[in-house]
C-alpha cells in the first residue's frame, strides 16, 4: 500500500522530533504538562478562568442513535478533557448533539473541569423554559454553567426568565449569540444595556468584522467572549491546508493549520475562549495544542493575516 | 447548512428501514398496484383508491419517517413532517372524499413524462441503489421512503384527465427544493438531478389544460 502524504509528513516529523528528543514530550499521553500550562482567560464578570479553547458540537456530535458513532465521539471528548479542556457548546438547534454529548458525559467517570453551555432557541417564555429543562435533562445535569439566547431569538421572553435562574442560582452565567456575522446592531446594543456575562460571535483569520466594533465593545462592557467558527466552518482549511505553515510558525508554537488558526482567534485581547467542533481525535489534540505555549502578539497576528492574505 | 453529515443521515435512514422491515416491499407493492390500475385503463381503476393509498403512504411518512427517525437529527423534520401528513390530508379530502382525481394515462407530454418518471421512483430508484451495494433494506423504495414517493406521486400526478388541484403540489415542491438542496450540499448529485425533474413535474402538472379534451369515462363522477 502506498502510504499517503499524511502518513510521510508524520513519519518524517517523527523522525525529526526524536532527532531533537521532543518526541515523547509531545505525543505520550497527558505530556502537555510540559508544554507549560494550559493558557486560561478570565470570565470579566466574576474573574473566574477557563481554558481558551473550548469544544462546539455543530454538525459533528449530531450522530443520532447509531451507537458506533456514538463511541467516537465518545473517545473525542475524553480527549478533550484529558487535554485539558473544559467549556462544551452546544445547542437545542443542533439536532441529537446535546444528546449525545449527555450520553457521552455520563459514561466518563473523570469530568471535573466541565463548563457546559448550550442555548436557548425558541419563541415565548414559556418555550423557552421548557427547552432549557430538556436540554439540563439531555445533558444529564443540574444546571448550566452558562445559558446563551441563540442568534437573539426572542431574546427579551428569554432574559427575563435567565435574569431570575441566575439570581436563584440555577444558571451560573447568562449570554447571547450571533453567527454569519447577523445583527450585531443588536448585539452590541444587549451587550451594552443587559446584565449578561457572555456574548458568542464568529471570528477567524478572514471574518474579522467582529474587530470594528463587537470585541471593542464587548472588552469595554466587561463581556466574555466565545469565538465560533474560528476555521469558518471547514473553509480555512479547503483554502490553506495545501500550503506549508509560515516558517515563523514555531514562533508561536504552531505545528499545524489548525492551531495557527486557532491561536489567531484567541490572541485577540478581547477574546476569551474559541469553541472548534471536531469528529476526530487526532483533530482534537491538534486544537488542544493551541490553549498552549505562545500566543502571538499584534506585530505577529498582522504577519498572520498579511501571510493568508497572500496566499 | 445542514447540521448532519450523510454518513449520519444514511445511519438514520437505515434505522429507519430497519426498524419498519419489511412495511417497505409492502409500501413499494402498493405503488405497483396504483401503475397496474392506471395501466388497466379506464373503467377498471379505482381514482378513491388510488388517493387513498397515496394518501396513507404519505401519512405514513409524515408520522414516522419524519416525526420519529429524521427529526432526531434535523429539528425542521418537526414541520417536515406535518406537512407531509397535511399532504396525506388533502390527498384524501380531494381524491377519496371529493373524487377531484381521475386517474389516466394520455399520450401526450405529460402522460410520457408521467410514465417515465413512474419507471424512475418504482423501479430504476431500487435497481440502482441495489447495485450500488446496499442490502435490501436500506434501499429506499416508494411508498416509504419520502424522495421516491414524491416522485411517484407527482408521476401520479401526471397521469389524470383533469389537471389536479394546485394546493396538492405545494407540500411536494417545497420537499423537493428542500430535498435537492440538501442532497446537492450532501454531494448525493443524482437525488439533486432527480428533485430538479421533479420541480419541472410540478410546473408541468401546473400548467396542463384545466379539462382534458380525453373522455374520461367515469359515470360516478360527482
Amino acid at each position: 500500500m502506498q502510504p499517503n502524504k499524511q502518513d510521510v509528513s508524520r513519519r518524517t516529523f517523527l523522525a525529526s522530533a526524536a532527532a531533537l528528543g521532543v518526541t515523547c514530550q509531545f505525543f505520550a499521553p497527558n505530556a502537555f504538562a510540559s508544554r507549560g500550562p494550559i493558557l486560561k482567560r478570565s470570565i470579566p464578570s466574576t474573574g473566574e478562568t477557563i481554558p481558551v479553547i473550548g469544544m462546539g458540537t455543530w454538525i459533528t456530535f449530531n450522530v443520532g442513535k447509531n451507537e458506533a458513532l456514538r463511541a467516537k465521539r465518545l473517545k473525542v471528548l475524553q480527549t478533550f478533557f484529558d487535554e485539558g479542556g473544559a467549556m462544551i457548546d452546544s445547542s437545542p438547534m443542533y439536532g441529537s448533539s446535546e444528546e449525545v454529548v449527555g450520553y457521552c458525559l455520563r459514561r466518563m467517570p473523570n469530568k471535573p473541569s466541565l463548563f457546559s453551555a448550550t442555548k436557548v432557541w425558541t419563541v415565548s417564555q414559556w418555550l423557552g423554559i421548557r427547552q432549557m429543562k430538556k436540554s439540563e435533562a439531555l445533558w444529564g445535569l443540574d444546571r448550566f454553567d452558562l445559558m446563551q439566547i441563540h442568534n437573539l431569538l426572542d431574546w427579551q421572553a428569554h432574559l427575563e426568565t435567565l435574569k431570575e435562574w441566575k439570581t436563584q442560582g440555577r444558571v451560573r452565567y447568562v449570554g447571547i449569540t450571533t453567527s454569519h456575522g447577523r445583527r450585531h446592531d443588536d448585539v452590541e446594543r444587549v451587550m451594552a444595556k443587559e446584565p449578561i456575562d457572555f456574548v458568542q460571535l464568529t471570528y477567524n483569520i478572514l471574518d474579522r468584522a467582529a474587530e470594528k466594533r463587537l470585541l471593542p465593545a464587548a472588552a469595554e462592557h466587561g463581556r466574555a467572549v466565545i469565538v465560533n467558527r474560528p476555521f469558518r466552518r471547514g473553509a480555512l482549511f479547503d483554502r490553506f491546508d495545501r500550503h506549508p505553515l509560515p516558517e515563523w510558525a514555531p514562533e508561536i508554537d504552531c505545528t499545524n493549520w489548525a492551531q495557527f488558526f486557532l491561536k489567531f482567534a484567541i490572541s485577540h485581547p478581547a477574546v476569551t475562549c474559541a469553541i472548534p467542533a471536531t469528529s476526530q481525535v487526532a483533530h482534537m489534540r491538534e486544537n488542544m495544542g493551541a490553549a498552549y505555549g505562545r500566543l502571538p502578539d499584534a506585530k505577529m497576528r498582522k504577519r498572520m493575516i498579511t501571510f493568508v492574505e497572500n496566499l | 447548512m445542514l447540521p448532519f453529515t450523510k454518513e449520519v443521515y444514511d445511519s438514520v435512514f437505515a434505522q429507519y428501514s430497519a426498524a419498519i422491515w419489511p412495511l417497505q416491499i409492502i409500501g413499494w407493492l402498493a405503488c405497483v398496484s396504483m401503475v397496474a390500475c392506471i395501466a388497466m385503463g379506464p373503467g377498471r381503476t379505482s381514482d378513491r383508491l388510488i388517493s387513498s393509498t397515496l394518501a396513507i403512504l404519505w401519512l405514513w411518512i409524515g408520522a414516522v419517517y419524519h416525526l420519529q427517525h429524521l427529526a432526531s437529527i434535523l429539528w425542521i423534520s418537526d414541520f417536515l413532517g406535518l406537512a407531509f401528513v397535511l399532504q396525506g390530508i388533502m390527498l384524501l379530502w380531494t381524491g377519496a372524499v371529493r373524487n377531484q382525481l381521475v386517474f389516466r394515462y394520455l399520450s401526450n407530454f405529460a402522460g410520457i413524462f408521467g410514465a417515465v418518471l413512474l419507471t424512475v421512483a418504482v423501479f430504476a430508484y431500487p435497481i440502482i441503489a441495489w447495485s450500488d451495494g446496499r442490502p435490501l433494506a436500506g434501499v429506499q423504495f416508494s411508498g416509504t421512503a419520502p424522495t421516491p414517493t414524491t416522485i411517484f406521486t407527482c408521476a401520479i400526478l401526471l397521469l389524470t384527465a383533469v389537471r389536479p388541484p394546485r394546493h396538492l403540489l405545494a407540500v411536494p415542491l417545497a420537499w423537493a427544493i428542500i430535498a435537492g438542496a440538501a442532497a446537492w450540499e450532501l454531494g448525493i448529485t443524482e437525488e439533486a438531478i432527480a428533485m430538479s425533474v421533479v420541480v419541472v413535474a410540478i410546473a408541468v402538472i401546473s400548467f396542463k389544460a384545466r379539462q382534458s379534451q380525453a373522455p374520461t369515462s367515469r359515470p360516478c363522477a360527482e
